[in-house]
C-alpha cells in the first residue's frame, strides 16, 4: 500500500548509487590509463635520482651548493628570506586588489543588489545586469593565475605589475563569486527591516548581510591568501623574483638540498600564515 | 487636523493573494490602537500597509498625508523613514553591537557617507544618544553588546529603540510580545505605550493576547480574513466581539 506523498526518488539520484557510480567511473579511469601500484616505486636510473632527492630532505643547505662560489653574492639564507619576502608580497598586494574588486563585483553579482523579487520593477534589465556581472566573474576564474601570467608577460612584459596581476585577477573572479553567494545566503529579515525604515537597497545589503555573511567572508579570504602565497611561488617559474624562481633555478642546477631548504622555508611560512588566520578568524567569528 | 493613517476601501494582495479587502479605517494622532485577529487574519498586511510596505491593489491609502497608490519609490523611501516599525522577530543584525542596531534606525535619513561612518565610527554624540534611549528602555547596559547574546524581550527593546532613534511620526508593532515570556510582555507593552505617549506619536500593534489590548488599548480593531469584523472602544469589547474572531466557523458560510 502507498502512503500519499511517500514520492520515491528515481534510483539514479540515490546517493549510494551516486557513490557507486563514481567509483566505478575511477577504477574504469585507472584502467584505461594503465595504472599500477609498481609504477609508483622508482626503478633503476629513477631510483638513484629517487634517493638523491628524498636524501637531501634530510640535510637542507644552509650555504650554495656546489664547488663553483661566487663572492660577494648574498649568502644563501639570506637570499632564501628575500625571495620568501617577495613572495609574501606579491601575495599581498594582490590579495589586497582582489579583497576590495572581489567584494565591490560579489555585490554586483548578487541576487540580493539587484532586487530579483518579483513586484519590483524593471526585473528583465536586473536580471541582465547581474548575469552579466556573473559571467565577468566566471569569466576571471576561468583561467588559472599561471595562464594570467603567460598571457600579461605577452601583453606588458616581466615586470611587478604583471605578477600583481596575475594573482589578483582570477582571484577577484573567485572571490566574487563565493562573497555573492554568501551574501544571497544570508538571513532576509534583518535587511528588510532597514528597508522598512527607508534604507536603500544597496546600503541595507552593507548594513544588515555583509555583517552577518562577514564571518564566513573572513574565513574564506583567509584561506585565498593562503592559496595566493603557494601561486605567488610558483609564479617564479616564470621569471618574477618569488621563491619560486630560485627554486627552479637550484632544481634544475640539481642543487637538491637547496631545493629542500626553500620547500621547508615556505612550509613553515603557509604554517605561521594558518595559525595566525585562524587566531585571527576567532576574533571575527567570537 | 485630519487622521494621520487613514484607509478607505482598501484592498491589497501578496504574491496574488488577497489578503485584505474592504478596509475603512482612520487613525489620529496620539491613538493608540491594537489589532486582534487569529493568525491569518490580516494583522501584519494591515501594519505593513501603515508601514507603506505593502501598497495597496484598491482603494486608498493616505500614510502621513501621502497616497501610496502611484507613489514614487524616493517618496515612499522618505515615508517609511518617518514610521517606527517593531517587527515580530525584531529583524536585528545579530552580529552588530546594539549601539549600531540602534543607530541604523536612521539610514533612511543619511547618505551612503553617513551610514558607511556611523556604522563604523560612531561618532560620541551618536553614542551619548542611543545610550539615552536604551536608558528610558531599561537596557542602557547594553550599549556595546554584541545583539545576538540579548534575550528576546531585551532584543525587542533594541528594535523599539531603533525605531525611536528615526524620530518617527508614528509607531507600529506586529506582535512584539510573541517571542517574549507572559512575564515581561505586560511591561513591554507598558514601555511602548509610555513611550509612545511622552512622544505624542500614535501607536498601533497587533496582538494574539485580547485581554492585553483591552488593558493597554483604548481603541480595538478586530480583523478576520482580511477584512474589519469591528472597530469598538475597548470598553464596548466583550464576549460576543472576541467569538467572532476566533469562533472556529461552524455551519456558517
Amino acid at each position: 500500500m502507498s502512503i500519499p506523498g511517500d514520492v520515491q526518488t528515481p534510483w539514479h539520484f540515490r546517493r549510494r548509487y551516486a557513490l557507486l557510480g563514481i567509483g566505478l567511473v575511477g577504477l574504469a579511469a585507472a584502467w584505461v590509463l594503465d595504472l599500477s601500484w609498481r609504477g609508483l616505486l622508482p626503478r633503476g636510473a629513477g631510483f638513484s635520482l629517487w634517493k638523491r632527492f628524498f636524501g637531501a630532505a634530510l640535510q637542507p643547505a644552509l650555504s650554495y651548493e656546489g664547488s663553483l662560489q661566487i663572492s660577494g653574492a648574498t649568502p644563501f639564507l639570506v637570499r632564501v628570506a628575500q625571495s620568501l619576502w617577495a613572495t609574501l608580497q606579491f601575495a599581498l598586494a594582490s590579495m589586497g586588489i582582489a579583497l576590495v574588486s572581489g567584494l565591490v563585483l560579489g555585490l554586483l553579482a548578487s541576487h540580493s543588489f539587484w532586487r530579483l523579487t518579483p513586484g519590483v520593477r524593471g526585473q528583465g534589465i536586473r536580471l541582465a545586469c547581474m548575469l552579466g556581472f556573473r559571467t565577468l566573474s566566471a569569466v576571471l576564474r576561468s583561467v588559472h593565475e599561471l595562464l594570467w601570467a603567460m598571457v600579461l608577460l605577452a601583453a606588458i612584459g616581466l615586470g611587478d605589475t604583471a605578477a600583481l596581476l596575475a594573482l589578483a585577477i582570477p582571484f577577484t573572479g573567485i572571490l566574487a563569486k563565493i562573497f555573492s553567494e554568501l551574501l544571497d545566503e544570508a538571513p532576509r529579515g534583518p535587511s528588510q527591516a532597514l528597508q522598512a525604515l527607508g534604507c536603500p537597497t544597496g546600503r541595507a545589503l552593507v548594513w544588515a548581510r555583509l555583517p552577518i555573511a562577514w564571518p564566513d567572508m573572513a574565513a574564506y579570504a583567509f584561506y585565498r591568501f593562503e592559496c595566493a602565497v603557494r601561486s605567488s611561488a610558483i609564479l617564479g617559474f616564470f621569471g618574477f623574483q618569488t621563491i619560486g624562481y630560485h627554486l627552479e633555478l637550484s632544481y634544475s642546477s640539481l642543487h637538491y638540498r637547496e631545493v629542500w631548504t626553500q620547500l621547508y622555508a615556505l612550509f613553515v611560512v603557509v604554517w605561521v600564515l594558518e595559525r595566525w588566520s585562524s587566531k585571527l578568524r576567532q576574533r571575527v567569528i567570537a | 487636523m485630519g487622521a494621520l493613517l487613514e484607509l478607505r476601501d482598501l484592498a491589497a494582495s501578496q504574491e496574488g493573494f488577497p489578503v485584505l479587502r474592504g478596509i475603512d479605517l482612520s487613525i489620529g494622532a496620539h491613538e493608540r490602537v491594537a489589532l486582534l485577529g487569529p493568525s491569518g487574519a490580516g494583522k501584519t498586511s494591515l501594519l505593513r500597509v501603515l508601514g507603506a510596505t505593502l501598497l495597496p491593489s484598491a482603494g486608498s491609502a493616505s500614510i502621513l498625508g501621502t497616497e501610496l497608490t502611484g507613489a514614487r519609490e524616493a517618496t515612499l523611501r522618505g515615508l517609511r523613514s518617518r514610521i517606527g516599525f517593531v517587527h515580530q522577530d525584531h529583524a536585528l543584525v545579530p552580529n552588530l553591537r546594539v549601539l549600531q542596531n540602534v543607530l541604523a534606525g536612521r539610514l533612511g535619513q543619511q547618505g551612503w557617507a553617513g551610514a558607511l561612518r556611523s556604522l563604523l565610527w560612531p561618532s560620541r554624540e551618536q553614542k551619548l544618544e542611543v545610550l539615552g534611549l536604551l536608558e528610558e528602555l531599561g537596557i542602557g547596559d547594553k550599549l556595546f553588546e554584541r545583539t545576538e547574546v540579548l534575550s528576546g524581550g531585551e532584543a525587542q527593546r533594541v528594535a523599539l529603540a531603533r525605531a525611536l532613534y528615526q524620530r518617527p511620526a508614528v509607531l507600529l508593532a506586529d506582535e512584539p510580545i510573541a517571542a517574549v515570556d507572559p512575564a515581561r510582555s505586560r511591561a513591554l507593552l507598558e514601555l511602548m505605550t509610555q513611550v509612545a505617549q511622552t512622544r505624542g506619536l500614535p501607536l498601533v500593534v497587533s496582538l494574539h493576547q485580547a485581554e492585553l489590548a483591552q488593558e493597554f488599548f483604548p481603541r480595538l480593531v478586530g480583523l478576520r480574513a482580511g477584512k474589519v469584523v469591528f472597530d469598538l472602544p475597548s470598553a464596548q469589547v466583550g464576549p460576543d466581539q472576541r467569538n467572532a474572531l476566533y469562533a472556529l466557523a461552524v455551519g456558517t458560510p
